[in-house]
């Protein structure tokens, strides 16, 4: 936590980021199992991308909390974390295409698939926000 | 901020960015066809060069009176021939229920009638339906056919209604998005003069308060939305003193709509209507009658509607001349409504449907609607589908084999005669203490006035021919030559309907009292003028299936013609020709109901000699028919549960409401889990043969016959991989075979009246009749025509001909070789919101009318896919509802319609064995088995005893947590909708809608590498796919130079793009932090 705390703004919006991207990885699974007809197929890759992205973040914030040279590589697991949170968003959305289609359509009355829609949208707007939390940490400087 | 850390920050940005425009770019690749729609772009090219020996666009071509000269497209040719046959729809089709002329009242009007115009939807005309069929684009209105000369496309656009997504309220759009900058057109309307005070009345009402649509559906609490007189006087409080100048007629609309996706619903009506159910009159309505009957002494009522309206109270009302049925008329109908009521043709139509006095007192209303089994949520695991329905509903369909009119006419025969308690209270809703057939019916199938009268003569016997053929089927045919005279003062044509009647043993196999068989029309009989028409009646369909029935094979059910007395009668509707069959027969006629005439009736005995008993066991196709479709009766898996509907005690079987039933059966639960395929994973599959050497290449293959040699050799030489993406990714889009020369193409289309592509917006825009987007009339959207009902009303085969050679001509000029349509599911009662898209509640006149337009379309190569197939009885719950019947019930009245239409045997030919070669399958069950995994539904009965060879397609994405099942059932392919590509952006292992199986498998290429049966299903399956295919108008594109070209489109482009740059920032930006970062600390 020190060491958290010790980088300042970028430590605490990358420790943020993690829990947001948790969230996200929470919300995902609600939103797969909470009614068979729209288990989420590709569950296993979504999950592995949002896990991957949260242990990238994770390492993004080990690698920039050192003091010797290797502090300066700790951009490349935040783009990764960040491109996988943003594929795995893809892959919610693409996975959930023909309920929102049918739900904004002819489909609207569709009570159980709104639920769906909800609980996938916070799943996809947790995500976004943990990217936007990246991006952010990748702005500030750390307290030297 | 210092520079190393911006530039970190830009090079998070820049993943963001990469990643966003590749995940979208890979959810737009998938989905590229349907983009290509939204965004007008194309995404691939179909690419074909006319060589001498390959010439394109030589196989199928537009008739000579929709081209130029130099062969290019005429659109203006090509819409006035769509105003002409969708006014000769109505002209044929409106059906005349009552005429009152005496006193001069009643129809016709006189040229320069001055008339109002009365009802909401005289002003907002009901063209179409809301969903499915609509009516598109620039309309002629009941005013403009009445009062006008010339369209007015440009400020008469059909409205349609969508649902609001956030509000859920629905909401009124255009139906042509660019407006309407096209050609106009003049017409010679009625010669009216229409009061012009309501219209504005009621187009202020309308945009005030009703928003009403010229395309709307249904509601499970329907509200019909005709305002009170006293609204029509806060608008204008004198608009009674118009009265004056209009007196010759007052023409009242009474409208009621259908649609796609909602059902009305017994006692379904909002409050505050004053109406008990949705299709009878409400209090407002009865206002706007009761208004046209202070406007004239002359009341014309319209009834605009594909389902009947219950119209006792206005044919029982001598203050009302005449009532005209005009179903949905669509864009240009209004014409032919005109002519009718203006006299320049004599109407000649027939009603499609019963029309009962209360619409509950059909047997079938009794089970109609929202059926749960108690403990589905306990038991059934799968999931509702695709629409999120729920699980384990059905609909009992208790009523049996007694549909429409054949329950009210037969009840009549059987109280007539005394027989199985016909007079009892069970099922009267008009008669107080008993049934009866005057109090119960008010108008019956078939029947329709005319200006003038006709006399029907059956001319001699019948002339059987009966023909065993080589595979073991029998043809037996009777030809009745009915001597049609026009006994009246009016010129006017008529439809010849033949009634047969089989001889019924109380307590045996169940049989209809009357049943149409055939019908045809006679040309325009001037007074005094007669007509012998001859109309051939193919007995199999007078046969009954008794599925208790021992066949020698040991198998059990089949179809028998039993020896005895038949009779057969010409009429006009079923119970006229049946009251003229009892006059025959020598029944009073003070017991009948109605006229009778027995001289339009023959009596025939037939004998085992003739024919013998089991004489239709055997199909056309040379299959032995017996049961397929036993687990559609309840009692199969759990007995006694359900009682059946029989002549033999109406009182005592009279259907009950089953709204309880509880799942006790285990092999009833598996079936509603979908365990029905095991994929097998050890059999030896060497005797089926793919990848093998040949030269033989799809376009060869162009009108091949389904047997033709080749198509083994060619079947052969594809990969079971190759094989089972056709076999799975059909709808709009099918992938291509590279190795047959085959390429991915945009294929087929909505619906029945009409394609549902704009004109200039063709897949095929190297036709040389295409219509180019600077085309004046290219946004004419030809989805135009009728309902269905109105076109089966016509009993016209050769009007239904040239309509489906009309939209076979459409087909050529949008490049769609595939249609989903017809409708071609009976009307099983009236409050199914989609009646509008069906034919019929008789399979007969539904089967021929069908036949009718897949073979005029077929002739310009578009394949007709009549839907669903089959059982597609409401819209309630229609992702998976289960409807349970008896077999009989089954065969005779709800696969007839299609067994008609595949076998088509009136165009069969000694070379030819011509039928329909496509099909949509039903979102519902049969029983507790999905339609799509049905081998005896789709291989036995489809396949073999109907000898369909063709596409036979599920509805979109249904059943594909099923997908085993489904590839060795006889489906050839999923609606996957939008779904294309080829070993492309689109893979078996990662469709979505794939991987959730209800066995546990994971769906990839190798799933069947060891299951025989599958392979041998997959292979038919391309084969019949390709075989569709080969005779449709898509051979005009192909030759040996076809290939697909892939095509930078913008949102292509911009994906890219903007995923490569990103990219490169993206490390660019990375680096210099990096290198910043370093700098700084060794500046430290």
């Amino acid at each position: 936590m020190s060491a958290i705390l010790k980088q300042g703004a970028v430590g605490i919006t990358g420790c943020l980021a993690v829990i947001i991207s948790a969230a996200g990885i929470i919300a995902t699974m609600i939103c797969s199992f909470m009614n068979t007809a729209y288990a989420l197929s590709t569950l296993p890759a979504i999950f592995v991308l949002e896990l991957l992205g949260t242990v990238l973040t994770v390492a993004g914030i080990a690698l920039g909390s050192r003091q010797d040279a290797k502090k300066s590589y700790g951009i490349f697991p935040v783009l990764a974390a960040i491109i996988a949170f943003m594929f795995a968003i893809g892959k919610l959305i693409n996975e959930r295409i023909l309920l929102i289609s049918g739900l904004f359509t002819y489909n609207s009355q569709n009570a159980a698939g709104w639920q769906v829609f909800y609980v996938t949208a916070a799943a996809v707007i947790c995500l976004l926000l943990a990217v936007i939390l990246l991006i952010v940490s990748s702005f500030a400087a750390p307290k030297e | 901020m210092k520079k190393g850390y911006a530039l970190r920050g830009l090079s998070s940005i820049m993943a963001a960015v990469f990643g966003l425009s590749f995940a979208a770019g890979s959810i737009a690749e998938g989905y590229s066809s349907t983009i290509d729609t939204a965004l007008g772009t194309k995404s691939e090219s179909f690419v074909s060069t006319s060589t001498k020996d390959d010439p394109l666009y030589s196989k199928f071509k537009p008739s000579q009176d929709v081209l130029h000269e130099d062969g290019t497209g005429d659109s203006h040719a090509l819409i006035q021939k769509a105003i002409d046959l969708n006014r000769e729809q109505l002209q044929e089709g409106a059906v005349l229920l009552k005429n009152r002329t005496e006193d001069g009242k009643g129809l016709p009007l006189a040229k320069g009638s001055a008339v109002s115009l009365l009802g909401i939807h005289s002003q907002m005309n009901l063209l179409g339906s809301g969903f499915g069929v609509k009516a598109q684009g620039g309309y002629i209105s009941l005013r403009q056919a009445l009062e006008g000369n010339r369209t007015d496309f440009a400020d008469t656009i059909a409205t349609s209604l969508s649902q609001n997504w956030k509000t859920h309220k629905v909401e009124l759009g255009s139906t042509l998005k660019d407006g309407w900058h096209g050609d106009e057109f003049d017409f010679d309307g009625a010669g009216f003069k229409v009061n012009p005070v309501l219209p504005d009345i009621y187009q202020k009402l309308n945009d005030d308060k009703y928003h009403h649509a010229n395309n709307e559906q249904p509601t499970n609490e329907f509200d019909p939305g005709e305002p009170s007189v006293k609204e029509m006087e806060q608008v204008k409080s004198d608009f009674r003193d118009s009265f004056k100048d209009y007196q010759d007629a007052a023409i009242v609309v009474i409208a009621r709509p259908s649609a796609e996706s909602t059902d009305y619903l017994p006692g379904g009506v909002a409050k505050g209507t004053g109406a008990k159910e949705p299709l009878a009159l409400t209090a407002n309505e009865k206002e706007q009658i009761a208004l046209a009957k202070e406007a004239s002494d002359n009341v014309i009522v319209l009834l605009d509607s594909a389902s009947p309206i219950e119209v006792s109270d206005l044919e029982n009302d001598d203050e009302i001349s005449a009532i005209l049925w005009i179903g949905a008329p669509g864009s240009y109908g209004n014409l032919g409504v005109a002519d009718i009521l203006s006299g320049k043709v004599s109407p000649s139509g027939g009603l499609p449907d019963i029309y009962p006095t209360y619409n509950m007192s059909a047997p079938a209303m009794q089970n109609m609607g929202d059926f749960q089994y108690t403990n589905a949520e306990d038991l059934i695991t799968r999931g509702g589908g695709q629409f999120g329905g729920k699980v384990g509903t059905y609909i009992m369909e208790a009523e049996g084999l007694y549909t429409g009119y054949r329950y009210y006419e037969t009840r009549y025969y059987d109280l007539v005669n005394g027989n199985g308690n016909a007079d009892s209270a069970k099922g009267a809703y008009a008669g107080e203490k008993s049934w009866n057939y005057d109090d119960e019916v008010v108008y019956g199938f078939g029947y329709g006035l005319s200006y003038t009268t006709f006399d029907f003569d059956m001319e001699g016997k019948p002339e059987f021919s009966i023909t065993k053929n080589e595979n073991g089927s029998v043809d037996a045919y009777a030809v009745f030559n009915v001597k049609v005279t026009n006994t009246g003062k009016t010129a006017g044509k008529t439809s010849v309907q033949i009634y047969g009647q089989a001889p019924y043993t109380e307590g045996g196999v169940e049989k209809s009292a009357v049943q149409l068989l055939n019908y045809d029309k006679t040309q325009v009989l001037q007074p005094g003028e007669s007509q012998v028409v001859p109309v051939k009646a193919d007995l199999q369909y007078i046969a009954s299936y008794d599925s208790t029935h021992a066949n020698e094979d040991g198998t059990t059910g089949t179809y028998i013609l039993d020896p005895g007395k038949y009779y057969f009668a010409a009429g006009n509707g079923a119970h006229l020709a049946l009251n003229n069959m009892m006059s025959l027969q020598g029944t009073k006629e003070d017991k009948l109901t109605g006229e009778a005439d027995k001289t339009a009736a023959v009596a025939v005995d037939i004998t085992e000699d003739q024919i013998s008993q089991t004489a239709f066991s055997v199909s056309k196709n040379g299959a032995a028919i017996h049961n397929q479709l036993e687990y559609a009766d309840w009692n199969h898996f759990q007995p006694g549960e359900v009682i059946y509907l029989s002549r033999a005690d109406w009182d005592a079987t009279w259907p009950k409401t089953y709204d309880k039933l509880t799942l006790t059966s285990r092999e009833l639960i598996d079936d509603l889990n979908g365990k029905y395929y095991t994929i097998h994973t050890d059999d030896d599959t060497s005797s089926i043969l793919w990848d093998q050497n040949s030269d033989i290449k799809f376009y060869e293959m162009a009108g091949a016959a389904y047997d033709d040699p080749r198509w083994e050799k060619l079947l052969n030489s594809i990969s079971l991989e190759d094989a089972q993406y056709l076999a799975t990714y059909g709808g709009p889009d099918m992938p291509g075979i590279e190795k047959l020369g085959m390429v991915e193409a945009k294929l087929a289309e909505n619906c029945g009246n009409g394609i549902d592509v704009n004109l200039a917006s063709s897949t095929d825009t190297n036709a040389p009749w295409s219509i180019q987007a600077d085309d004046p009339n290219g946004n004419w959207h030809p989805q135009v025509f009728a309902s269905s009902p109105v076109v089966a009303a016509s009993f016209n085969p050769d009007l239904s001909h040239r309509l489906g050679e009309f939209i076979g001509t459409e087909s050529l000029f949008v490049g769609i070789p595939i249609l989903w349509g017809p409708g071609l599911n009976t009307h099983r009662h009236a409050y199914n919101g989609r009646n509008g898209e069906y034919y019929s509640e008789d399979p007969i006149l539904s089967g021929y009318t069908a036949m009718e337009f897949a073979i005029g379309a077929q002739a310009y190569g578009l394949i007709a896919a009549p839907k669903h197939y089959a059982f597609n009885d409401q819209e309630t719950n229609r992702s998976g509802v289960s409807p349970w019947m008896t077999e009989q019930r089954a065969r005779e009245i709800e696969l007839r319609a299609y067994q008609i239409a595949f076998e088509a045997s009136k165009y069969d030919t000694a070379d030819n064995n011509v039928g329909m070669n496509g099909l949509m399958i039903s979102f519902s069950k049969i029983g507790p088995v999905e339609c799509t995994v049905s081998t005896g539904l789709m291989t036995e009965i489809l396949q073999k005893e109907f000898g369909f060879h063709g596409y036979a397609v599920t509805d979109i994405y249904d059943d594909t947590d099923l997908y085993g099942a489904v590839l060795t059932s006889g489906a050839t392919n999923y609606d996957m909708r939008g779904l294309s590509g080829f070993h492309g952006t689109t893979r078996l292992e990662s469709t979505a809608n794939l991987m959730n199986q209800v066995d546990g498998s994971h769906v990839s290429a190798d799933l069947f590498k060891k299951d025989a049966n599958a392979q041998a299903h997959i292979k038919e399956s391309v084969h019949n796919v390709l075989y569709a295919l080969s005779r449709s108008n898509l051979m005009n594109r192909y030759n040996a130079t076809t290939r697909i070209k892939q095509n930078m489109t913008w949102w292509r482009g911009l994906y890219i793009g903007i995923g490569s740059v990103s990219a490169v920032l993206m490390i660019l930006f990375a680096l210099l932090s990096i290198r910043k970062n370093r700098t700084a600390k060794e500046a430290q």
